[in-house]
């Protein structure tokens, strides 16, 4: 079968026409889908490394890495789960 | 759940409940289908251990995804799918697996006996940290006796492990790409047992394996042995990089050329061995230098 080398496509590299390239290093799956980064009530932000910096979870998404600390309100975020409505719920620590 | 059980009206699966409900329907002559996307964010599941169990002949993704698995036990031996010893084959097709994430004392993903698993057109998108290396002959994919034919996926893993081990073993991969992102607290300087290696006793075919290695504990002369002892690789290549200075080695020939990516600047040296060639990436983009290595590639 072979592989294909098509414009755009795999920045160049032999691809296999018929998969989605690959993610690269930085867009590796993130922690929570983009498409249900919803926020009800407010911004959280993003402890590090942009401490104080406040975003819309669509970027925190994005920049998240393993180790960083998600916070809402100055509490941190524990754990995350989607409701019927398809809007974001979170735990925080007291 | 909807649907008969047969390969033309197969059980349709709606929430996580109905997920893990194939041995109260039970057998492994059983078809079953998604019906929607999955979200096991905040269900009942979400931080329980017990992994998904596969005791069917075949399920059918339809496109759908089942995400955000997430399980935490560092002192048990876990894995997100547990396939039932009735099960000899079963052929899982269109699924798409997403932000899986499980830490364990060991890991592998698909866990069961004497079953070959046919993935067809699948994504698998998992965080895995696993304490302790599994079983032997098995791997971060698949645990022994669980044998993974996959065509047309795409397999995207971030693995934390204590040291190398294999990623794929009794596998045969046809057409498929894999990054993964290997975060080791150590690596060997020498000649590794069987199960050090990235793929083992596998046959790969026309695949893409990119591989970000990085090292937590600095040893001068670190090795990485990408496969593939007893196994046949065919027309396949490896963009290699590590944040360490690390000895890339292409252990054992494989049958037709393939190559690795040699990038610069790049502190990893980069051994081949007949028929694996060490490219720079301008090589790598050239449909006539490849075609004269005997790389079978076209351009479109």
């Amino acid at each position: 079968m072979g592989m294909n080398i098509i414009i755009g496509r795999n920045n160049g590299l032999p691809c296999i026409a018929e998969l989605n390239d690959l993610p690269s290093s930085s867009d590796m799956t993130s922690p929570f889908p983009e498409h249900i980064m919803m926020c009800n009530g407010g911004l959280p932000y993003l402890d590090t490394p942009h401490k104080g910096t406040r975003a819309a979870f669509t970027d925190l998404a994005v920049k998240m890495k393993n180790t960083d600390h998600l916070y809402f309100n100055g509490h941190e975020i524990t754990a995350a789960y989607m409701d019927g409505e398809e809007r974001l719920r979170v735990r925080f620590t007291e | 759940m909807q649907g008969s059980g047969t390969i033309s009206d197969p059980y349709i699966i709606t929430n996580a409940s109905e997920l893990w409900s194939m041995p109260l329907y039970g057998d492994s002559s059983l078809y079953y289908a998604l019906g929607c996307d999955i979200d096991l964010n905040g269900c009942f599941r979400n931080g329980n251990v017990t992994p998904i169990p596969l005791e069917c002949a075949g399920l059918d993704g339809r496109g759908h995804r089942i995400r955000n698995l997430y399980m935490n036990d560092q002192t048990s031996e876990l894995s997100a799918f547990l396939i039932y010893n009735t099960c000899r084959e079963i052929t899982i097709k269109d699924l798409i697996i997403e932000n899986f994430k499980i830490a364990a004392n060991k890991f592998s993903f698909f866990s069961g006996s004497n079953c070959n698993l046919k993935l067809y057109n699948c994504t698998i998108g998992a965080h895995i940290r696993s304490n302790a290396n599994p079983t032997s002959r098995s791997s971060f994919m698949n645990k022994n006796s669980v044998y993974i034919h996959a065509e047309l996926c795409s397999f995207i893993l971030r693995i934390y492990a204590n040291t190398a081990f294999n990623v794929f073993v009794d596998a045969e991969l046809r057409r498929c790409q894999v990054r993964s992102e290997l975060i080791y607290n150590s690596l060997s300087t020498q000649s590794p047992s069987y199960d050090r290696y990235f793929i083992a006793y596998s046959t790969i075919n026309d695949c893409i394996f990119v591989i970000d290695l990085k090292p937590l504990s600095t040893t001068a002369s670190y090795k990485y042995f990408l496969n593939t002892i007893v196994s046949t690789v065919q027309n396949s290549y490896v963009d290699f990089s590590s944040s360490d200075t690390t000895q890339f080695i292409w252990n054992s020939s494989p049958n037709t050329p393939c190559f690795c990516i040699s990038r610069t600047p790049d502190t990893t040296t980069y051994t081949g061995s007949a028929r694996a060639y060490i490219l720079t990436e301008a090589q790598a983009k050239d449909v006539s230098y490849l075609e004269s290595i005997g790389f079978d590639v076209t351009e479109e």
